[in-house]
């Protein structure tokens, strides 16, 4: 089953900006517990979204270059590409059925 | 598919192995009781995945475990948690006391809240799955939809009644497939302590509140654009006292409640997963 992974400032580009496909990004940090408790969810998302969205995760602190890029200040915070670009961002927890709800009108 | 094992894979000296590193990590100082504690996971340094095929345990309930010293917020509660470990008995089937635990945490609060049976839907499509049927995706599908859209309808943002409508959409999911769903719902079911009703705390002085503190924001823009830091809570006082006064104490209830409410959730698991284990001996 297709699960959420990490991407990092090298791969950022080519994985997530330059996809031909959707991209989800989601960026977290080891200490954020409402972070922890949405990883489960994107990791369900990416097996329901498998060969239409790719889903990725970035630690703002192993990447703080990412987020800075991105002004990420909190976490969790959702971003959604489309062809390279923000179509959507998300900051805090939300429900798989609200992630899911999103997605699909965005998509 | 539907996720069953072994707890511990039937082996006693597994369950002991969790519950001395639980222990340790009690003793140590790591798990306190504390919010925002790390994860048992991450203290643990091995991922959700791999610690459910090592110790025989449901990914969803590997979640719950994972999450709860973080959202504990007391010793008790800590407690209490352990306790949970200690019920599991090595070898049981605990697919049907995660079914049992879901739909409890399905019933809201309050009774006024749910004038179209979101309680009982939800209920029946889960107990068709625990009982080996399957439930069409499109049913989901139509009850999630319905759901978010009532939500959108029914409240006003920042209303909230809106925190039950998310445990409802993250229960809109089959258990079998998504594991994430429990720790969703337990996440907000001691925060959904706000919505017991207190019969100190009518709605009339929620919305008088809400009226009050949305005036002093407004009236506050100035010297946040000057860059100050208004103290809101001195100035609601000051404004309203007998008010503000009472807000407080409601949400010191509310706190209180939600601490209870915890552990109470915790505490009825551990009561699904012992009783379990007596059938299972029968």
């Amino acid at each position: 089953m297709k699960k959420a992974t990490n991407v990092n400032s090298v791969e950022f580009n080519s994985k997530v900006l330059d996809a031909g496909s959707p991209v989800l990004v989601d960026f977290w940090a080891p200490w954020c517990g409402p972070c922890r408790a949405l990883a489960p969810i994107l990791d369900e998302v990416a097996a329901d979204f498998d060969g239409a969205m790719d889903v990725y995760k970035v630690d703002i602190e192993a990447e703080p270059d990412v987020a800075a890029r991105f002004g990420v200040q909190t976490v969790p915070v959702l971003i959604l590409f489309k062809g390279g670009e923000e179509i959507h961002r998300r900051v805090g927890t939300l429900s798989r059925t609200q992630l899911t709800a999103i997605i699909e009108q965005k998509l | 598919m539907t996720v069953s094992m072994s707890a511990f894979h039937g082996r006693p000296e597994l369950k002991q192995r969790l519950l001395d590193s639980i222990d340790a990590l009690i003793n140590q100082g790591h798990i306190t009781g504390k919010r925002n504690a790390k994860s048992l996971t991450g203290l643990l340094s091995i991922d959700s995945e791999e610690f459910s095929d090592v110790y025989g345990l449901p990914p969803s309930l590997v979640l719950l475990l994972d999450v709860m010293p973080a959202y504990a917020g007391s010793a008790a509660a800590i407690a209490a948690w352990r306790d949970l470990v200690v019920a599991i008995e090595p070898g049981a089937d605990l697919t049907l006391p995660l079914y049992g635990f879901l739909l409890m945490m399905l019933v809201p609060p309050r009774d006024d809240i749910d004038p179209s049976d979101i309680t009982g839907r939800l209920s029946k499509l889960h107990q068709r799955l625990s009982a080996g049927e399957v439930v069409a995706r499109a049913e989901w599908a139509s009850l999630r939809n319905e759901l978010v859209a009532l939500s959108e309808e029914k409240f006003a943002p920042g209303d909230r009644r809106k925190l039950q409508y998310s445990v409802w959409e993250a229960a809109a999911w089959p258990l079998s497939s998504s594991p994430s769903i429990l720790v969703q719902m337990f996440r907000s079911w001691g925060i959904l302590s706000e919505l017991v009703p207190d019969p100190e705390w009518s709605d009339a002085d929620e919305a008088r509140k809400d009226q009050v503190l949305n005036e002093i924001w407004q009236e506050q823009a100035p010297a946040r654009t000057a860059g100050e830091r208004p103290n809101y809570p001195a100035l609601f006082s000051a404004r309203e006292p007998d008010l503000a006064g009472r807000f407080e104490a409601h949400l010191f209830r509310a706190n209180a409640g939600a601490t209870a409410r915890w552990i109470e959730a915790v505490n009825y698991l551990a009561m699904l997963f012992t009783r379990q284990g007596v059938t299972d001996q029968v």
